[in-house]
């Protein structure tokens, strides 16, 4: 079953085409990586999908539902690239705002009941945030506070799960051991996944299928066919396709 | 003559309770339009009291029934100008309320003065205050922490991180109108008891 399908979508800002009429579908269970260069349309693409942007064309569905008229929020956990008015001051411990994405699954007026601290301790432990649950978040660290909104990404156990570069701010123990959260996540608890990152070869081991987008889709299947895609081959050259096929061997 | 013996004139009593419920309406606003970063609306808001002021005054109306609805269209405009003009709060607040003084200097200018001196305005008199301020500041205070009680996680996540709280199915338009709405009315009340350029 499709639960994302992206059809012909074009964005521009202003006068520059982002997106050029793109599609694609992910379906349940996958486990996707998006990757391409900087100013690619990665989290533009990502932006479109969930609504927080209207394209200039095209159509994005959610879970067979138009993305306009889409209101089952809940079944999604989303890790944005970067807090766009991140407040360090802001004064909420770690535990507030993990359990702030469990909103999505409350009606008016929403209140976080005591059942709920099961969602939020098995979030904060997954992330390994549970030792500093009581601090506020402007007290952390780039890595903690990452880990703190992975943490609020998975409370209220999505179905799809999208997240805008999640291992920039963390060390390399720390990123593979959130690579291995997410392969559990996606394995056990059939989470489908779209993980946007510029570390191709890591995320190569672990996603069931590679996006390259560049402005386009240059490329959309397994990481083994992406090794020996032709296509690939001509657009990064052998050695650096080599490279990246080859460095986590 | 002791601090005590004051509570025996009427109008102090008025003139704490009046404050007193104002002093709370702001401050819980105050915190949320801190963490929005909006800080200064309250001050914008209030130079446009100012024209909205004058207006009342030339047509010869109350100047509080003329503000309302001009500071609150005026905090809608500062709204929709972050949003559609992508400017930030800021930038949209000192258009506003450089609007709002110009157009009340114009207005009292044109008018050649008023009967009443728009200057009063500026500081107002919370000792002046009558039984109908009173029990609007108390109306206002009741209605605002309803709203902020009610509307609370909506706030805390709008003001965290308005887009995580988009995907959360809230809508942040909604909430946004509702603070700034909120503040304006709270501003254009507040005007008579702390004055214009305390607000």
């Amino acid at each position: 079953m499709t639960i994302v399908a992206v059809e012909h979508l074009s964005f521009r800002y202003n006068s520059v085409e982002v997106l050029s009429d793109i599609s694609f579908g992910v379906n349940v269970g996958d486990y996707v990586g998006l990757v391409g260069p900087n100013g690619s349309g990665k989290t533009t693409a990502i932006k479109v999908v969930l609504g927080l942007v209207k394209p200039a064309k095209g159509i994005v569905s959610l879970f067979g539902t138009n993305v306009n008229d889409f209101r089952e929020w809940h079944r999604i956990g989303y890790l944005p690239q970067k807090l766009t008015h991140f407040n360090p001051h802001f004064p909420a411990t770690v535990r507030e705002i993990v359990s702030s994405g469990l909103f999505s699954t409350k009606k008016f007026p929403k209140r976080i009941q005591r059942s709920d601290e099961v969602s939020i301790d098995d979030a904060m432990r997954l992330t390994d945030v549970t030792d500093i649950g009581h601090k506020l978040i402007g007290e952390l660290s780039g890595g903690q506070q990452q880990r703190v909104l992975v943490a609020r990404a998975i409370v209220n156990r999505p179905d799809l799960l999208i997240l805008d570069e999640p291992t920039t701010a963390l060390d390399p123990e720390a990123r593979g051991m959130f690579f291995q959260t997410l392969m559990g996540l996606n394995q056990n608890r059939n989470v489908t996944i779209i993980l946007i990152t510029h570390d191709i070869a890591s995320i190569g081991k672990y996603a069931s299928k590679l996006l390259y987008l560049d402005k386009q889709i240059i490329f959309y299947g397994s990481f083994q066919d992406f090794c020996v895609s032709e296509k690939m081959t001509n657009y990064f050259g052998e050695f650096t396709q080599h490279l990246i096929c080859h460095r986590h061997d | 003559m002791d601090l005590f013996s004051f509570f025996q004139y009427e109008f102090v009593w008025r003139a704490v309770i009046a404050g007193s419920f104002i002093a709370l309406v702001c401050s819980i606003l105050g915190v949320l339009l801190v963490l929005r970063r909006l800080s200064l609306i309250g001050d914008g808001l209030a130079h446009v009291t100012f024209g909205s002021v004058a207006i009342g005054l030339l047509f010869k109306q109350h100047p509080v029934y003329i503000a309302i609805p001009i500071v609150m269209a005026s905090s809608l405009g500062i709204l929709k100008l972050t949003e559609k003009a992508r400017l930030y709060g800021d930038a949209a607040i000192g258009i506003v309320s450089s609007l709002g003084v110009a157009g009340g200097i114009i207005i009292a200018s044109v008018a050649g003065g008023f009967n009443i001196d728009i200057f009063s305005f500026l500081f107002g008199n919370i000792l002046a205050i009558g039984q109908a301020e009173v029990l609007t500041s108390i109306a206002l205070s009741i209605v605002v922490l309803l709203i902020i009680f009610f509307f609370y996680h909506e706030h805390f996540a709008t003001a965290f991180d308005e887009e995580f709280a988009k995907i959360s199915g809230i809508d942040t338009r909604k909430i946004n109108a509702i603070l700034v709405l909120l503040t304006g009315i709270t501003v254009v009340l507040a005007m008579k008891i702390v004055g214009i350029m305390l607000t």
